[in-house]
Protein backbone atom coordinates (compact mmCIF):
# COMPACT_ATOMS: atom_id res chain seq x y z
CA UNK A 1 0.00 0.00 0.00
CA UNK A 2 1.40 3.47 -0.96
CA UNK A 3 0.67 6.56 0.77
CA UNK A 4 0.85 10.48 -0.12
CA UNK A 5 1.59 11.29 3.45
CA UNK A 6 4.70 13.30 2.53
CA UNK A 7 3.65 15.00 -0.49
CA UNK A 8 0.95 16.06 2.01
CA UNK A 9 2.80 17.12 4.48
CA UNK A 10 4.99 19.20 2.55
CA UNK A 11 2.06 21.13 0.72
CA UNK A 12 0.92 21.74 4.63
CA UNK A 13 4.29 22.48 5.61
CA UNK A 14 4.06 20.33 8.51
CA UNK A 15 7.00 18.34 10.10
CA UNK A 16 7.03 14.64 10.88
CA UNK A 17 6.87 15.37 14.86
CA UNK A 18 4.40 18.10 14.20
CA UNK A 19 1.73 15.44 12.38
CA UNK A 20 2.04 13.05 15.04
CA UNK A 21 1.60 15.45 17.55
CA UNK A 22 -1.66 16.27 15.69
CA UNK A 23 -2.91 12.65 15.25
CA UNK A 24 -1.60 11.47 18.36
CA UNK A 25 1.76 8.94 17.56
CA UNK A 26 5.25 9.17 18.13
CA UNK A 27 7.33 10.63 15.48
CA UNK A 28 8.87 6.88 14.32
CA UNK A 29 5.44 5.97 13.45
CA UNK A 30 5.37 8.88 10.95
CA UNK A 31 8.16 7.82 9.30
CA UNK A 32 6.98 4.25 8.97
CA UNK A 33 3.95 4.97 7.23
CA UNK A 34 6.21 7.85 4.85
CA UNK A 35 8.27 4.57 4.33
CA UNK A 36 5.69 2.23 3.52
CA UNK A 37 6.58 -0.12 5.92
CA UNK A 38 4.14 0.20 7.92
CA UNK A 39 0.16 0.00 7.15
CA UNK A 40 -2.19 1.89 10.13
CA UNK A 41 -4.71 0.80 12.09
CA UNK A 42 -8.32 2.46 10.49
CA UNK A 43 -8.83 4.99 13.75
CA UNK A 44 -4.69 6.25 12.21
CA UNK A 45 -5.87 6.20 9.11
CA UNK A 46 -9.00 8.81 9.54
CA UNK A 47 -6.74 10.70 11.93
CA UNK A 48 -4.05 11.83 9.53
CA UNK A 49 -7.20 11.91 6.58
CA UNK A 50 -8.95 14.60 9.05
CA UNK A 51 -5.08 16.85 9.29
CA UNK A 52 -5.22 17.06 5.18
CA UNK A 53 -9.10 17.58 5.11
CA UNK A 54 -8.56 14.46 2.35
CA UNK A 55 -10.41 11.27 2.14
CA UNK A 56 -8.76 7.67 3.47
CA UNK A 57 -8.50 6.70 0.23
CA UNK A 58 -7.20 10.20 -1.38
CA UNK A 59 -4.25 9.48 1.08
CA UNK A 60 -3.68 5.68 1.21
CA UNK A 61 -3.63 4.08 -2.23
CA UNK A 62 -4.13 0.26 -2.37
CA UNK A 63 -2.66 -1.63 -5.12
CA UNK A 64 -4.35 -4.71 -7.11
CA UNK A 65 -3.06 -7.23 -5.15
CA UNK A 66 -4.76 -6.03 -2.30
CA UNK B 1 -2.36 5.70 38.07
CA UNK B 2 -3.60 1.99 37.98
CA UNK B 3 -1.43 1.33 34.74
CA UNK B 4 1.34 2.98 37.09
CA UNK B 5 1.33 1.21 40.25
CA UNK B 6 1.46 -2.40 38.03
CA UNK B 7 3.71 -1.13 36.12
CA UNK B 8 6.24 -0.62 39.78
CA UNK B 9 4.80 -3.92 40.81
CA UNK B 10 6.29 -5.79 37.35
CA UNK B 11 9.55 -3.69 37.53
CA UNK B 12 9.50 -5.07 41.39
CA UNK B 13 8.73 -8.95 40.33
CA UNK B 14 11.54 -8.74 37.56
CA UNK B 15 13.82 -7.30 39.99
CA UNK B 16 13.50 -9.98 42.18
CA UNK B 17 13.04 -12.46 39.83
CA UNK B 18 17.02 -11.11 39.14
CA UNK B 19 18.51 -11.28 42.18
CA UNK B 20 16.95 -14.72 42.88
CA UNK B 21 18.59 -15.73 39.80
CA UNK B 22 21.46 -14.41 40.90
CA UNK B 23 21.71 -15.47 43.96
CA UNK B 24 20.48 -19.30 43.19
CA UNK B 25 22.30 -19.64 39.93
CA UNK B 26 25.72 -19.97 41.19
CA UNK B 27 29.18 -21.17 39.11
CA UNK B 28 28.32 -23.57 36.87
CA UNK B 29 32.00 -24.18 36.08
CA UNK B 30 31.78 -23.80 31.97
CA UNK B 31 32.92 -20.12 30.92
CA UNK B 32 30.45 -20.17 28.27
CA UNK B 33 27.02 -20.94 30.43
CA UNK B 34 28.45 -17.89 32.68
CA UNK B 35 28.73 -15.23 29.77
CA UNK B 36 25.20 -16.36 28.24
CA UNK B 37 23.87 -15.52 31.85
CA UNK B 38 25.98 -11.81 32.27
CA UNK B 39 25.08 -11.34 28.46
CA UNK B 40 21.19 -11.99 29.42
CA UNK B 41 21.68 -9.89 31.93
CA UNK B 42 23.13 -6.86 30.21
CA UNK B 43 20.46 -7.14 27.30
CA UNK B 44 18.07 -7.29 29.95
CA UNK B 45 19.59 -3.67 31.71
CA UNK B 46 19.83 -2.21 28.05
CA UNK B 47 16.68 -2.50 27.41
CA UNK B 48 14.81 -1.00 30.05
CA UNK B 49 17.64 1.84 29.53
CA UNK B 50 16.44 1.95 26.07
CA UNK B 51 12.97 2.40 26.55
CA UNK B 52 13.57 4.93 29.48
CA UNK B 53 15.49 7.29 27.36
CA UNK B 54 12.81 6.55 24.85
CA UNK B 55 10.06 7.75 26.74
CA UNK B 56 11.77 10.49 28.62
CA UNK B 57 12.42 12.00 24.41
CA UNK B 58 8.97 11.08 24.10
CA UNK B 59 8.15 13.51 26.65
CA UNK B 60 10.52 15.88 25.51
CA UNK B 61 8.71 15.87 21.87
CA UNK B 62 5.46 16.34 23.75
CA UNK B 63 4.07 13.11 21.86
CA UNK B 64 2.69 9.94 23.82
CA UNK B 65 5.27 7.23 24.68
CA UNK B 66 3.62 4.48 23.22
CA UNK B 67 0.96 3.97 20.38
CA UNK B 68 0.27 1.33 17.91
CA UNK B 69 3.68 0.71 16.27
CA UNK B 70 4.78 0.49 19.69
CA UNK B 71 2.78 -1.74 21.02
CA UNK B 72 2.58 -4.26 17.80
CA UNK B 73 6.15 -4.21 18.22
CA UNK B 74 6.33 -4.78 21.98
CA UNK B 75 3.76 -7.70 21.03
CA UNK B 76 5.98 -9.58 18.37
CA UNK B 77 9.00 -9.44 21.23
CA UNK B 78 6.87 -10.87 23.46
CA UNK B 79 5.27 -13.50 21.62
CA UNK B 80 9.13 -14.17 20.34
CA UNK B 81 10.62 -14.05 23.75
CA UNK B 82 7.80 -16.80 24.81
CA UNK B 83 8.93 -18.84 22.57
CA UNK B 84 12.43 -19.12 24.13
CA UNK B 85 11.61 -20.17 27.88
CA UNK B 86 9.06 -22.17 26.61
CA UNK B 87 11.41 -24.51 23.84
CA UNK B 88 13.81 -24.21 26.32
CA UNK B 89 11.44 -26.18 28.70
CA UNK B 90 10.66 -28.55 26.53
CA UNK B 91 14.10 -29.09 25.44
CA UNK B 92 14.91 -29.66 28.97
CA UNK B 93 12.02 -31.87 29.80
CA UNK B 94 12.98 -33.91 26.25
CA UNK B 95 16.32 -34.50 27.89
CA UNK B 96 15.20 -35.70 31.15
CA UNK B 97 13.44 -38.72 29.67
CA UNK B 98 16.39 -39.95 26.99
CA UNK B 99 18.76 -39.40 30.03
CA UNK B 100 17.07 -40.03 33.26
CA UNK B 101 19.56 -39.42 36.36
CA UNK B 102 22.14 -37.55 34.09
CA UNK B 103 23.26 -34.68 36.66
CA UNK B 104 24.93 -32.09 34.09
CA UNK B 105 21.61 -31.82 32.40
CA UNK B 106 19.88 -29.61 35.78
CA UNK B 107 22.60 -27.17 34.57
CA UNK B 108 19.68 -25.83 31.84
CA UNK B 109 17.36 -24.61 34.78
CA UNK B 110 19.82 -21.67 34.97
CA UNK B 111 19.54 -20.66 31.30
CA UNK B 112 16.08 -21.64 31.65
CA UNK B 113 14.98 -19.26 34.27
CA UNK B 114 16.95 -16.35 32.67
CA UNK B 115 15.35 -16.77 29.25
CA UNK B 116 12.27 -16.61 31.06
CA UNK B 117 12.19 -13.56 33.26
CA UNK B 118 13.67 -12.24 29.96
CA UNK B 119 10.03 -12.99 28.43
CA UNK B 120 8.13 -12.47 31.73
CA UNK B 121 9.58 -8.60 31.48
CA UNK B 122 8.52 -7.58 27.89
CA UNK B 123 4.90 -9.77 28.60
CA UNK B 124 4.95 -7.45 31.39
CA UNK B 125 5.63 -4.36 29.88
CA UNK B 126 3.41 -4.69 26.79
CA UNK B 127 0.72 -5.69 29.37
CA UNK B 128 0.48 -2.38 30.99
CA UNK B 129 0.98 -0.30 27.52
CA UNK B 130 -1.76 -2.26 26.41
CA UNK B 131 -4.75 0.28 26.23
Amino acid sequence: MNNRIRELRAKHDLSQLELAQKVGVRRETIVFLEKGTYNPSLRLAHAVARVFNQTIEEIFIFGDDN
Amino acid sequence: MAKTVLMFAIAALVLFSIGVWLATAGPTGNAGEEVLMVVIVLLLVGFALFKGIQRVRSLERKEPFEDELSKKTMTKSSSLLLHLPLSLAFHHVHQRSVNPGDAHIDRGRDRLYGAHISGKLALGQNGWAEK
